[in-house]
Order: C-alpha cells, then structure tokens, then sequence
C-alpha cells in the first residue's frame, strides 16, 4: 500500500522503518527486564546489535537460494554484476541467523546468556507482528485472493505482486495478532521454567506451528515449493522437531 | 574502544547521507561494530565518548535500515509475481 515515503529527496522504506521500531522496542524492553536478573543493559544492546548483523546477512542469504536458482548466484557473484538480482530477506533465515548472532553476541559480551534469552525472546514476536504491520504497508507477504470478507485488504497500485482491486485474507495481521497471544504465553512461561533455553525452544516451536498453518493461507507467489509444502513449511517442520527433540531429551535427563 | 564507536558512528551516519556504491550495505557494518564498541566502553566506564558513540550507531543502524530494507522475503516474490503477471 505504502511501500515507501519520501523524505528530503531520499527514498525510505515504511518495512524499514517499523523493522526499526520493532527491534528498537524490544530492546528496551529487555534492557528493563535484564536488569532484573542482574545483567547489564549494554549486554542486550550488543547481542541486539550482533544478532540484527548475523540476523540481516543469513535473511537476505536464505533469500537469494530460495529465490534465485544456484548457478545465476553464482554467476552473478563471479562476475560481480548483481543486475537483476533484488535484495530481500526471509524472516525464518532472519531468525534462525539471529539466533547465532545473539549467541555471538553473549561471547562478546561475556554475559549471562540464560538472562539474555530470557529477557529477549518472550518480546521477538512483539516485534515480529510489527514488523507484520510493515508488511501490510509494503504489500508484500499477503493471503490468498478473492477474500471478501471482514478486513479484506485491497491493494491500491501495483508496484507489488497483488493486483489493484482484487481482495486478499488479511494474513499479515492474523499473524500479527497471533505473535502478540505468543508474546503473552512466554511471558508467563518465562516465570514458570527452570531452564532458560526452554523459553527459546518453546517459542520456536509455537511460531512454527503457528507458521506452518498460516502458509496454506498465503497468496504471495514464489516462495519456494517442494513436494506441495513451501519452503516455509519445511523449516517449520524442521524446528518443531528441533524443539521436540530438545524437550525430550531435557525431560529425560532431569528425572 | 569509546572513540572508535564514535567514529564508526559518524561514518555510519554520514553514509546514510552521501550515496556511494554500498554505502548503506557498509554503514549497516560499520553501525553494527560501533553499537558493540559502544556498549563494551560503557561497561567499562568509558562513560560520554561511548555513550556518543553508541547512540549515534544505534541511530545510524536505524537510518540504513530505512534506506536498504524495503520489504523482507518480499522484494524478490513481488517482483516475481509481478514479472510473472507481466509475462501472460
């Protein structure tokens, strides 16, 4: 809808900006909450900074092999000539990059890594369903079409892949609404667990439930399909059982 | 520690501004390395240089992200669907 505004001549991104706004508010948030459990704010400031970093690159990376096939990327990076090549990022490379980062982030610091992610990861999907927000403004991201019903979204150009005039399901803010019930359940399953590392795999497993669900109602096209289940899925299906796994084995060691 | 945030700062800063090929792609790189400059001078005491120079990172990592990142998987499947429709 409103992919871009304007300023002084400079063309910025309205993505960009609540991307911005997102992780600037859940860094507050965990530089509040980090205090309470004795870490230093400045902690959270450098795993934010490290996991954005590793976070952006392992985004834009998944992008580019789910988007483009391997030999025009290599190619392309050969002879350095990126025309025709856009620059995206996927949220599950995003993520998972991010993930790595922080833990890059906690050895630089040499903090307390069980109060960092329990300061932070309750608020990750806070800031994801802004960053959702962002993607109603971008165009990008959107459900399936033909939707006519309550909050239908109508795209009014086509500088994006939805067509003027044609209702979509309004998936980006389904799934904005459901990050913000997954904020509140690891709120509460943050004060309750003994280990911190169950409040990462939790939340893991919870996006990917609610992720791998939400992609059959996607109408945005090539995101990679392979064997009828887009590549998404796959990766959702890969971190449930990542998280399964953690779970099980946790729970056997500590009987 | 302090003073190298602060000028990984302005660099950042300053690339939002003069556009050079990769500019922002390098100020996002060079607000990322000043943020954790600034953070660990703070921990350290440095106090205003690394304070400087961490707010003016964070500030610049902002701005880049504004400029470079349009949309996320995005840009690539609008475009995409886009090309497509143009091809029937």
């Amino acid at each position: 809808m409103y992919p871009y505004i304007h300023i002084f001549g400079r063309t910025l991104g309205t993505y960009g900006i609540l991307m911005a706004v997102a992780c600037l508010l859940v860094g507050v948030i965990a530089s509040r909450r980090v205090k309470q459990r004795g870490a230093a704010a400045e902690d959270v400031v450098i795993v934010g900074a490290t996991a954005v970093g590793v976070g952006l690159l392992c985004g834009a990376i998944l992008y580019f092999l789910v988007t483009y096939p391997l030999d025009v990327l290599l190619q392309a990076i050969i002879t350095w000539n990126f025309d025709g090549i856009g620059i995206g990022i996927v949220f599950y490379g995003a993520l998972i990059g991010g993930v790595f980062g922080a833990l890059l982030g906690c050895r630089i610091a040499k903090c307390n890594t069980g109060a960092i992610i329990r300061s932070i990861v309750p608020y990750i999907p806070l800031g994801h369903g802004i960053g959702r927000i962002g993607c109603i403004l971008g165009g990008c991201c959107y459900g399936f079409a033909g939707y006519t019903g309550p909050l239908a979204i109508y795209y009014p150009h086509h500088h994006t892949g939805a067509q003027p005039g044609v209702g979509y399901f309004p998936v980006q803010l389904v799934e904005a609404f459901i990050n913000i019930f997954i904020t509140i359940f690891l709120v509460r399953f943050e004060k309750k667990c003994k280990r911190a590392w169950d409040v990462l795999f939790a939340y893991l497993a919870s996006y990917a439930v609610v992720r791998f669900c939400l992609e059959y109602l996607r109408g945005d096209a090539i995101r990679g399909l392979f064997s009828g289940v887009s590549t998404s899925q796959w990766i959702s299906i890969g971190l449930l059982a990542i998280s399964a796994g953690y779970f099980i084995i946790v729970n056997k060691k500590h009987r | 520690m302090a003073v190298g945030s602060l000028v990984l700062g302005i660099i950042a800063c300053a690339l939002c501004i003069i556009p050079i090929p990769y500019g922002t792609l390098i100020g996002i790189v060079a607000s990322i390395v000043g943020i954790i400059l600034g953070a660990k001078g703070r921990k350290a005491g440095m106090g205003g240089k690394a304070t400087a120079g961490m707010v003016l990172s964070i500030i610049a990592l902002a701005l880049n992200a504004f400029f470079f990142i349009v949309c996320t998987a995005c840009v690539a499947c609008t475009a995409a669907t886009a090309g497509g429709i143009a091809g029937l």
